[in-house]
């Protein structure tokens, strides 16, 4: 490793002396190529930043294999700062990537897909270039090119599970393969085809690192399919102590919304009030508690370092969240990068102490910075964003009261009611072939996550 | 969501109008607002109040709640009984829901403000509109209904209810051509089962503002659409309604079609329709309706049924011109032909209603000041009661004492009278007393009214007392009748009706001496009059016979009555100029044992004056001595013009003790009588025994008139006068005390000035002086009062102050004759100082003089202030010292001339002045010679020997 290092310590130190002359900026270049195939990724990226930004023009086919590699270990978030001139000198697929998801969060959806066509299958990239373009053609409402980039991405993602070097890239194409399955069950679901929807989303395996999320969405189609006990059974799935990671106030939201689609009244606004009485305060705390720290990130990757270290936040919600964020897929890439740059720091500081490795270290320390700077404002977004779920939620619950209280008094003006009758019984039970019947009482198995109906009389 | 809330609001308004069948249950509905109530609220909080949805969600709730409470506020209320309800404050119990309805407001006024452009802002003014309206604001309602007419879309559920609701203000408002549009567009835009029912306004609409074919096009369409169980089923009221659109749309026929085609007796509908808007008060329109069918109707029964209903109608609006011409109408058809049970019954109800009640209104004081309408009034009352009779022919005579009673009532009495009389007639041969009874007692009333015209009562006295006569011959009240027809019958001439009523009378009542006087004294007088002496003597004889019993008093009255026959016979030859003949006559009358004393006394007064123009003095005296004497006080006064002209003839006669006499004679009767002729006759009684020099007499009387309220100023005047009397017979006694007695009021004290002074003159004769000092005091205070009271002085008594004064004058002017002028020098100038000294003083004392207003006075001190001043000015010009050298004479002279010329000068000033005051005062004085004329000139008089009397010499005055 250390006579590896050499030819790069020795470049670096011309270029320290002429790095900004355009007539050495190819050993610039050959720099970085070495540096990355010396496996010095991290370290690498300011420069590699830096010659994006300096390099006029396309970049050669040494540069970009080097800029994919470098990628393909630190993630495309170290990159996503860098300006659109200068990410658009590079036809690397991973440049396309993060132009596509910055044009596509400004909606210029056509511009994103016109980046990301170019991209060539077999690139290493393309399951989530495939993602990317079935997400896209959803939000144009093309559902069937929806379903064939989708069906393009679960190929692709499967194809290139094979080929991955680290278990953390599996991963990645795991979740991304799942997270495109439910993209087609999505697109079936935007085409109102929610049987089929249903089922797509039963191909996702129960061990999916994005199933828990699905299990929601799966409830959402049962609900739009009139099966509400289906859809009860489904949302009482997070009641299960393994997903006690899942924070989402729309369960809830979707419960008593289901209660009232079925009339039962009572059970409706019981799920409001508890909702309420059990969550408005500590959102209160938590608008607070956000409001309190504004965007100190440093703040906020502490925090979610303590969570980890199991040291408990302010309250019980904030754990909660923090418990939900620590388990995305774009979280899980961030600490990983970090991971990386700081077994990277270790290793440069033990190397021998001159220009070189105290550049190198410079370098790592501020990439690391920005890792953390990127946690910290993930967190926060993630904070926030629970915080916007809870208040819609809250919004929803009352909604959903205020229809329950005018039904009820509807009935009161109009016909005397007529509460009579049993609950639970399995002739209300609707199945596919896919499900079969459990009856939930009241413990949680694994393998029956997800499967659970109840067996309740719609009082209509 | 939303959709759904705003749903609940158009839903909940058409659900509101059920009412809610149980309190527990709105209490329910209550609780359950509460809750949304309490969850929007925290919804809007979460919101921040940015979400118009939400406040307009707070609103609706509101006003949900508002309506509840009303309800239920509205029933509390209505429990309550009414008669405790009056006395409630209405708005007490409205309280909560009011609260209600402002909190609605509240809302929904934030989201108006703050989200003008909010996609439902028409729902926003329609909920504030509503509001407005549910708390009595109607204007505010009614600017909101428009704002919501013109923000929500009127294809929009609530464009179209806030156009109907518009329109309905504006239907209610009668404003109809603003109602139209809005229904129409309103109606255009929603097809519920309201339609029918909102349609309908707008048929109505059309038909206020004559678009009448309009009007029943819509009218036909609401009923062909109530065929739908869809729409509210309006086909009565159209059916009740369409056809008064016909009829003024002149399209009667198709009215007829139209009824015909649905199988409806048109008849029968119009006259509904009719009943119908009588409800409604549409009086004309119902009135025009039922007229027209009338005229179009032949058919007998049917005719009847619209006249019953007209009568109804006419009845309900106080038409009662109409009611009697349709009442008129049934009576006839039902004397052609009689109306069945029910139609009788209902018609003789109204026409017996109709007489009852205008006579009561004829009876009433509403109309007391509004003569023709009570005239009307009871003129359709007779009319009634005149139909009440055909319709009951046995009550006839009631009815007809009916129509007297109001033609009473509206004072038309004559025709009363004859009602009345025509009931009477009937009612007796019918044998029913009570309306013959009833009948009697108005003719009677009617009678006695003072509005009833002499000549009008003429006729009826004898009918009606002769109907009550026949009826009632015995009671008190007939002897009054008894008495009434007599006067009728003796004051229409038929004497021979009125003896035989005075003996009916005597017949019935043998004991009422005194109505049997009456009637004998009245046929008496008549035979009396005609000088039907014969006839007289026959009932004087007749009385004495005892047929017909008098009192003793009525005895004395027939006597006087002789008496009276007596003298006419007397003061006719009188007339005729035979006195002799007349002097006899009153000499037998006076002599007469028959003659009742006031005849006697008649005839002694006659008498007096008889002699007195036959110029007779102790004749005509000695009558009018017995004539005062006999006569009572009154009658006294009342010839007291007579009397006194007799005493000034005696006066005249120079038989100055009888007419003196006479006036003090009449004095006594006219002591205790308010007249002008008891001064009269005291002054005369008093002055005349003065003349004839009778002072005792005089005294005497004047000390009478004192009892007989006789002026103070009068008495002091008849006093004063006796004084001089007194004083010239030298009674000085009985002077002292007469003037002492005149002191006492303080008002004669001017007038005692003179009076006093001939009183101080004698005794100063007798040597009193000091009492003649005494007096003279008095006489200076009495003047010194007199002026500061403003009160009148006599002349005489202002010359004898004057003269008081012009005694000092004189004195002074004697000082300075007594002084002589003589040298030597010093001695000459120490004298006419003096002199000079005393001049001045003399001037001042003429001041004093001036200020009594003595003409005389003034005129005598300037005479002696001018001679004084000549005499010093003379006797200066004239002195010549003796022995002094003609140069010292010369000198002197000169000196002298400086003095006596001012002095001369100063005197003819004084002439002037005094000449000046002459003049303007028009003073007649003997010192005005002496004045008037310069000094030399004064003795140049013609002064007139003692017994020279100034002749008057008449001419033009």
């Amino acid at each position: 490793m250390f006579s590896k290092i050499l030819p790069t310590v020795f470049l670096l130190s011309i270029m320290s002396f002429s790095v900004a002359a355009d007539a050495n900026l190819s050993n610039y270049r050959s720099t970085i190529i070495e540096l990355v195939n010396d496996g010095y990724y991290f370290s690498v990226v300011p420069w590699m930043k830096d010659y994006l930004v300096k390099h006029n023009g396309q970049l050669d086919s040494g540069t970009e294999a080097a800029f994919d590699k470098l990628i393909s270990h630190t993630g495309v978030k170290v990159f996503e700062s860098l300006p659109e001139n200068v990410l658009s000198r590079s036809r690397s697929p991973n440049i396309r990537y993060i132009l596509a998801k910055r044009m596509m969060k400004k909606g210029k959806f056509q511009n994103a897909l016109g980046e990301l066509k170019g991209v060539s299958g077999d690139h290493p990239s393309y399951p989530f270039i495939a993602h990317m373009m079935g997400t896209i053609y959803g939000s144009l409402n093309e559902n069937d090119s929806a379903i064939s980039a989708f069906k393009d991405c679960i190929r692709t993602s499967d194809y290139r599970m094979g080929k991955v070097d680290t278990t953390l890239q599996r991963e990645q194409l795991e979740a991304n393969r799942d997270y495109c399955v439910a993209g087609v069950a999505r697109s079936q679901f935007a085409q109102k085809d929610y049987k089929k929807a249903e089922l797509t989303y039963l191909d996702i395996p129960k061990d999916s690192f994005v199933w828990p999320e699905i299990l929601f969405e799966e409830a959402w189609t049962s609900y739009y399919e009139k099966n509400y006990n289906r859809t009860l059974g489904k949302l009482v799935s997070y009641k299960a102590p393994v997903f006690d990671f899942i924070f989402k106030p729309e369960v809830e939201v979707l419960k008593s919304l289901t209660y009232l689609k079925m009339c039962l009244y009572d059970d409706a606004k019981k799920t409001a009030d508890e909702f309420y009485t059990g969550l408005l305060s500590s959102s209160k705390d938590l608008r607070s508690f956000l409001m309190n720290h504004g965007k100190n990130y440093g703040y906020y990757f502490s925090l979610m370092a303590d969570h980890e270290a199991k040291r408990p936040a302010q309250s019980e919600m904030i754990d909660h969240i923090l418990r939900s964020v620590s388990k995305d897929a774009a979280f899980l890439e961030m600490k990983g990068g970090l991971a990386g740059a700081m077994h990277e720091l270790t290793k440069v500081k033990q190397m021998q102490n001159n220009r070189t490795s105290d550049s190198l270290e410079r370098n790592l320390q501020t990439v690391v910075e920005e890792y953390r700077f990127a946690i910290g404002a993930y967190v926060r977004a993630g904070l926030v964003s629970k915080y916007a779920e809870l208040y819609n939620a809250f919004q929803s619950m009352s909604y959903i009261k205020l229809e329950v209280l005018a039904l009820k008094k509807d009935r009161l003006y109009q016909t005397e009611t007529n509460a009579s009758g049993k609950r639970g019984d399995v002739k209300y039970i609707e199945r596919n072939d896919k499900q079969y019947f459990w009856n939930f009482n009241g413990e949680f198995w694994a393998d029956e996550l997800g499967d659970y109906v109840f067996a309740l009389r719609s009082e209509c | 969501m939303l959709k759904s809330l705003l749903l609940f609001l158009l839903v909940s308004q058409a659900a509101f109008g059920e009412r809610l069948s149980l309190d527990s249950r709105r209490k329910k509905i209550i609780s359950i607002v509460d809750e949304e109530l309490a969850e929007v609220s925290r919804l809007a909080r979460q919101q921040d109040y940015k979400s118009p949805d939400t406040l307009l969600r707070v609103a609706e709730l509101n006003l949900e709640k508002a309506r509840l409470w009303r309800e239920a506020e509205n029933e509390q209320y209505l429990s309550i009984p009414p008669e405790e309800r009056v006395n409630l404050r209405k708005n007490e119990y409205f309280k909560t829901s009011v609260s209600f309805f402002q909190a609605a407001n509240d809302s929904a006024m934030v989201v108006a403000k703050k989200f003008p452009n909010y996609k439902l802002i028409g729902e926003v003014y329609y909920i504030l509109a509503y509001n407005s309206r549910e708390l009595g604001k109607g204007d505010e309602s009614l600017r909101f209904f428009k704002v919501a007419a013109a923000k929500a879309s009127p294809k929009s559920a609530v464009g179209a209810r806030a156009r109907l609701a518009l329109a309905d203000i504006y239907f209610n408002s009668h404003e109809f051509r603003e109602a139209i549009p809005l229904y129409e567009q309103g109606l255009s835009n929603m097809d519920e089962k309201w339609w029918t029912k909102d349609s309908f306004n707008l048929a109505w609409s059309y038909y206020r503002t004559k678009q009448y074919d309009k009007a029943i096009t819509k009218m036909r369409e609401i009923h062909r659409k109530s065929e739908n169980s869809k729409y509210i089923n309006m086909k009565s009221n159209v059916e009740r309604d369409i056809g008064i659109f016909y009829v003024d749309a002149g399209r009667m026929n198709e009215a007829v079609k139209f009824y015909e085609s649905q199988g409806i007796n048109y008849t029968e509908q119009f006259i509904k329709v009719a009943t119908s808007i009588i409800t409604q008060g549409r009086l004309s329109q119902a009135e025009s309706l039922l007229d027209q069918v009338v005229k179009k109707e032949t058919n007998r029964g049917r005719k009847i049924e619209i006249y019953m209903a007209q009568l109804e109608l006419f009845d309900k609006f106080s038409k009662i011109a109409e009611h009697l011409k349709v009442a008129q109408e049934l009576v006839a058809l039902h004397v052609e032909k009689p109306l069945n049970e029910d139609q009788l019954r209902k018609l003789s109800f109204h026409v017996n209603k109709k007489a009852a009640e205008l006579q009561k209104a004829t009876a009433s004081d509403t109309y007391s000041s509004m003569a023709k309408v009570k005239k009307q009034k009871s003129q359709q009352a007779i009319a009634y009661f005149e139909l009440s009779s055909q319709l009951s022919p046995g009550e006839k005579a009631e009815k007809t004492f009916f129509q007297g009673e109001t033609a009473y009532a509206a004072t038309s009495f004559v025709k009363a009278l004859n009602l009345y009389i025509k009931a009477h007639d009937a009612a007796k041969k019918d044998g029913n007393k009570k309306i013959v009874t009833q009948s009697l007692e108005g003719m009677l009333s009617a009678l006695g009214q003072p509005g009833l015209s002499k000549a009008s009562a003429d006729k009826f006295y004898i009918p009606v007392y002769t109907r009550y006569l026949a009826n009632d011959g015995k009671s008190e009240r007939a002897k009054s009748i008894y008495v009434k027809l007599f006067n009728a019958q003796y004051d229409s001439g038929d004497i021979e009706a009125a003896e035989r009523t005075l003996e009916q009378f005597a017949e019935q009542n043998p004991d009422d001496y005194k109505t049997q006087e009456g009637m004998l004294a009245k046929v008496m007088e008549y035979y009396r009059s005609r000088k039907n002496y014969v006839k007289v003597k026959e009932y004087v004889t007749l009385i004495n016979k005892g047929q017909f019993k008098v009192s003793d008093k009525y005895a004395d009255a027939l006597r006087s009555l002789m008496t009276k026959i007596q003298i006419e016979g007397v003061q006719e030859s009188l007339e005729k100029g035979e006195k002799g003949v007349a002097l006899k006559g009153y000499h037998m009358i006076y002599t007469s044992a028959d003659s009742t004393p006031k005849a006697k006394t008649n005839a002694a007064y006659n008498l007096s004056a008889l002699y007195y123009e036959l110029g007779d003095g102790q004749q005509s005296y000695q009558w009018g001595l017995i004539a005062a004497k006999d006569m009572e006080e009154a009658e006294v006064n009342k010839f007291a013009d007579s009397f006194l002209s007799i005493s000034a003839g005696l006066f005249l006669r120079q038989q100055f003790a009888q007419s003196a006499d006479l006036s003090y004679r009449v004095l006594t009767k006219l002591c205790k009588q308010s007249s002008i002729n008891k001064t009269v006759a005291f002054k005369n009684a008093v002055y005349i025994s003065l003349a004839n020099g009778d002072l005792d007499k005089a005294v005497e009387i004047k000390d009478f008139g004192k009892s007989c309220s006789i002026e103070d100023k009068v008495l002091a005047d008849v006093t004063l006068e006796i004084l001089r009397d007194m004083a010239r017979a030298k009674k000085w006694d009985r002077y002292e005390a007469t003037i002492s007695e005149l002191e006492k009021n303080p008002k004669n004290h001017a007038l005692l000035i003179k009076p006093y002074e001939d009183y101080r003159k004698e005794l100063i004769n007798i040597g009193e002086l000091t009492q003649a000092k005494s007096i003279e005091t008095k006489q200076f205070s009495f003047f010194n009062d007199a002026r500061k009271n403003k009160q009148d002085v006599p002349v005489e008594g202002l010359d004898i102050i004057a003269q008081k004064h012009i005694r000092i004058i004189l004195d002074k002017k004697h000082k300075i004759d007594q002084v002589a002028l003589r040298f030597p020098e010093s001695e000459f100038n120490t004298g006419v100082k003096f002199k000079l000294q005393i001049l001045d003083k003399l001037t001042n004392e003429v001041n004093t003089v001036q200020k009594t207003g003595s003409g005389k006075g003034i005129v005598e001190a300037y005479k002696y202030v001018i001679e004084a001043y000549e005499d010093f000015a003379y006797s200066l010009k004239e002195f010549v010292p003796e022995g002094k050298s003609p140069e010292y004479l010369a000198s002197f002279n000169k000196a002298m001339a400086d003095v006596y010329n001012p002095i001369l000068s100063n005197a003819q000033k004084q002439r002037e002045e005094i000449r000046k005051l002459i003049n303007e005062n028009k003073i007649l004085s003997r010192s005005n010679f002496a004045v008037l004329y310069p000094r030399d000139d004064n003795e140049k008089r013609y002064v007139p020997s003692k017994e020279v009397v100034l002749m008057d010499r008449g001419g033009k005055k």
